[in-house]
């Protein structure tokens, strides 16, 4: 084909997009002016922001001791008279007590609380909040540990130690362990309500509890207990409210995705108003979709107020979806080496501005493709939508009993607009290929990549015809394909394909199948092609190997090591 | 990926793999005789409070080039530290604290530091390759172990640097330094508690 600067004619001279039944009232936006808080912000609440004050106080009162003797003296005189007054108290009953309560801190309840939490967190699938816990309670650990050996502060002085202690004593290791488990297990194991708000209560009267036999055994002073409790609470507190705040991530107990978010409650409003202002769409409802065939975001219905009522389909992107595609990247990078673009994005916004972009990219070259409405902010860096018409009546190819000649060729055009223009689309799958009254429309454009390799063009051509022979036989995909591509071009095509070119889910539905139709196209070939070779070995793939080998083992040891200091291993 | 990176530099400096500039309370984190001018430091009080009847306590006098001190624990009843060498291997000489010693098939000798006896027993030789044996100091209120593991041909040499690194610390030094350093507002053990 000759190039062109026009805009290609969709294929067979028919509007790109066509069949559209209803068209999306829009009015009313309006603009955010300045100051007022996005639609889903994101706070630490007042409590968080007063532990945080105190943890300050905290950093604050450690510098002084560092860098003045003064005040290191000061506040060793000062907490040895607290444990002395507290040594006055001692009785036989009143310390077989606090023998008792002692033991809220060791060892083996710390492991049980820690562990089950870890099982539990597990068990209903709710990673985030899991990794959250075991960050904040590694972080908790670490800093105490790093400012004990900072310290190397001596038991109290002067009065008999009467509990089992090992190591320094400022800050208390102890607390701050016990604290940070329990506070994580609030904030991932308790819903908001009636449970999570007795549960702070609960945790004081423990903490406290554990506190105060410890400086009445005299195996620690106020001050080791007290700033370990404020470092137990505030890392935790503000790791669980800025990472996984209720509002996006509320604690349920069933099992939950990991890839999807709650579009319910707060953030369904946020999403709500957001549809509202920003696109001027008067929403009626919101509805995940088709969340089976999407890891990458989380996709959404929304059904708009009109008459008749129209529907628009949306993409929720937050920063778990940013961190998905970066270790998916380096994943790639890893085992194939830089086959393609395999630069990671460094913002929400830039990721959803790609798909934007490559949205319009789809339309204007005339590949039939949802015409994209824009992006919607829902917390300004965080979270996003990626909002497009909605293909009514569409159906996924998947779930056709069979396609027609017309469905393959419609097919097998999309895949030679997409090389006219300079594009691949990079995830041809069953799940991607809507087809409506009569069309195949193709979706999910966020891979899409301008002047790919030969090679990943090749790949999208022969994933196209593999999935289309799902649905018909690869003699009649093979036939058609010969009046849209030359021999050479198919054959180039096969060569690119193995195994893993070809998404998951093109390779269950063959499996299903119990065909081979990779091998059942290379037999129609009156020529092979040999296999292109898809590992890509450098010096930067391999110093990454390395690199990402040693650090996970340093990392796993540092985890272990403040992890078995602490008690919890 | 950069953060990523970040994260795991502070994991490890925070895990204790950076050497921190200074501390509040009579550093060094080693359980050194000596430190600038006072005797003990944090370490050897914090042994002296693990066994508070002991009337002596380790302390490492002067380190002989390529040795040095790691696995140091401390804990109520017992305190522990190591000594490694670049010739005869690591955890060389492990020196333990408690109250009482278990004492194997010992044969008492001179003593070489004033106010202890000392007993020996090798433990066992493989000629050229390891020597294993244990030196015991008993003194009142305690019991200091070294227990002896050269991975090396060399016995005598090894076992003259350990004597030299090696020393030990009265209470009543440790009750001094502590008093001194706190102005006289802190005393290292309680009122009560009658020197052994």
């Amino acid at each position: 084909m000759e190039p062109t600067l026009r805009r290609p004619p969709p294929g067979g001279g028919e509007p790109a997009v066509t069949g559209r039944l209803q068209r999306v009232s829009r009015a009313g936006r309006r603009r955010r002016p300045s100051g007022e808080a996005p639609p889903l912000p994101r706070t630490l609440n007042r409590s968080g922001q007063l532990w945080l004050g105190a943890a300050g106080a905290v950093l604050v009162l450690w510098a002084a001791i560092i860098m003045n003797q003064r005040t290191a003296q000061l506040v060793l005189v000062n907490d040895n008279r607290v444990v002395e007054w507290a040594a006055g108290l001692r009785t036989e009953l009143l310390t077989d007590l606090m023998q008792s309560v002692h033991a809220l801190g060791s060892r083996w309840i710390l492991r049980v609380l820690f562990w089950s939490t870890v099982v539990v967190l597990v068990v209903l699938r709710r990673f985030r909040h899991l990794f959250v816990f075991l960050g904040s309670t590694l972080a908790v650990t670490a800093l105490t540990g790093f400012f004990a050996y900072l310290f190397v502060w001596p038991r109290p002085l002067g009065v008999e130690i009467l509990g089992d202690w090992s190591g320094y004593a400022h800050p208390s290791r102890l607390v701050a362990a016990l604290t940070a488990t329990l506070m994580g297990m609030l904030y991932s194991l308790a819903p908001t309500g009636r449970l999570r708000r007795v549960g702070k209560p609960v945790i004081a009267g423990l903490v406290t509890a554990l506190s105060v036999s410890l400086v009445y055994l005299a195996t620690n002073s106020p001050s080791d207990v007290v700033i370990a409790a404020v470092i137990g609470v505030t890392i935790p507190l503000v790791a669980f409210r800025m990472i996984t705040p209720n509002e996006v991530f509320p604690v349920t107990w069933h099992r939950g995705s990991s890839a999807h978010l709650d579009v319910g409650g707060r953030r369904g409003q946020a999403i709500h108003q957001a549809l509202e202002d920003q696109l001027g769409v008067q929403v009626a409802e919101i509805k995940p979709f088709g969340l089976s065939g999407s890891a990458g975001s989380t996709p959404l219905r929304v059904k708009v107020k009109g008459e008749p009522p129209s529907w628009l389909f949306a993409k929720l992107y937050a920063g778990s979806h940013l961190r998905s595609d970066r270790w998916y990247k380096l994943g790639r990078t890893l085992l194939y080496g830089r086959l393609e673009d395999e630069k990671p994005f460094n913002t929400v916004r830039r990721l959803v501005q790609q798909e934007d972009y490559a949205l319009r990219l789809m339309h204007g070259a005339g590949v039939r493709s949802p015409e994209p409405f824009g992006i919607v902010e829902i917390t300004p860096e965080r979270e996003y939508l990626v909002v497009t018409e909605f293909f009514t009546d569409a159906k996924e190819i998947g779930d056709l009993e069979e396609v027609d000649d017309v469905i393959i060729d419609d097919g097998l055009r999309i895949i030679r607009r997409l090389w006219d223009a300079g594009l691949a689309h990079r995830d041809i799958k069953p799940a991607n290929l809507l087809v409506r009254v009569g069309r195949v429309h193709l979706i999910d454009v966020f891979f899409a990549e301008v002047r790919p390799s030969p090679w990943r063009q090749a790949v999208d051509l022969a994933n196209m015809m593999l999935v289309l022979a799902t649905r018909s036989s690869p003699e009649r995909v093979y036939a058609r394909a010969r009046m849209h591509f030359n021999d050479d071009e198919i054959a180039e095509a096969f060569a690119a394909t193995s195994g893993i070119t070809m998404p998951s889910q093109l390779r269950k539905t063959m499996r299903d199948q119990g065909r081979d139709l990779h091998t059942e196209f290379l037999a129609l070939l009156p020529e092979w092609y040999s296999p292109v070779a898809i590992q890509r070995w450098s010096l930067r793939r391999v110093g990454l190997m390395i690199g990402v080998v040693l650090l996970a083992l340093l990392a796993l040891a540092a985890a272990l090591n403040s992890f078995s200091s602490a008690g919890l291993l | 990926m950069r953060r990523l990176l970040l994260v795991a530099v502070v994991c490890l400096v925070l895990a204790g793999c950076g050497e921190p500039v200074t501390g509040g309370f009579l550093n060094p984190r080693q359980p050194v005789c000596r430190y600038q001018g006072r005797q003990a430091t944090t370490m050897v009080v914090l042994m002296a409070q693990a066994v508070p009847t002991a009337s002596q306590l380790p302390c490492v006098a002067l380190l002989p080039a390529g040795w040095s001190v790691s696995d140091i624990f401390v804990r109520n009843g017992r305190a522990r530290f190591s000594l490694d060498s670049d010739r005869v291997g690591n955890r060389a000489v492990q020196v333990v604290l408690e109250r009482f010693c278990t004492l194997g098939n010992v044969t008492r000798v001179p003593s070489d530091h004033p106010g202890t006896r000392r007993y020996q027993e090798v433990i066992s030789i493989e000629p050229g390759k390891r020597y294993r044996g244990a030196v015991y100091y008993l003194f009142p209120g305690g019991c200091v172990t070294y227990r002896l593991d050269f991975r090396s041909d060399e016995q005598a040499r090894p076992l003259s640097e350990v004597s030299l690194a090696l020393g030990f610390i009265s209470r009543d030094e440790v009750r001094q330094t502590v008093s001194d350093y706190t102005h006289g507002r802190l005393q290292l053990d309680p009122p009560s508690a009658a020197t052994p």
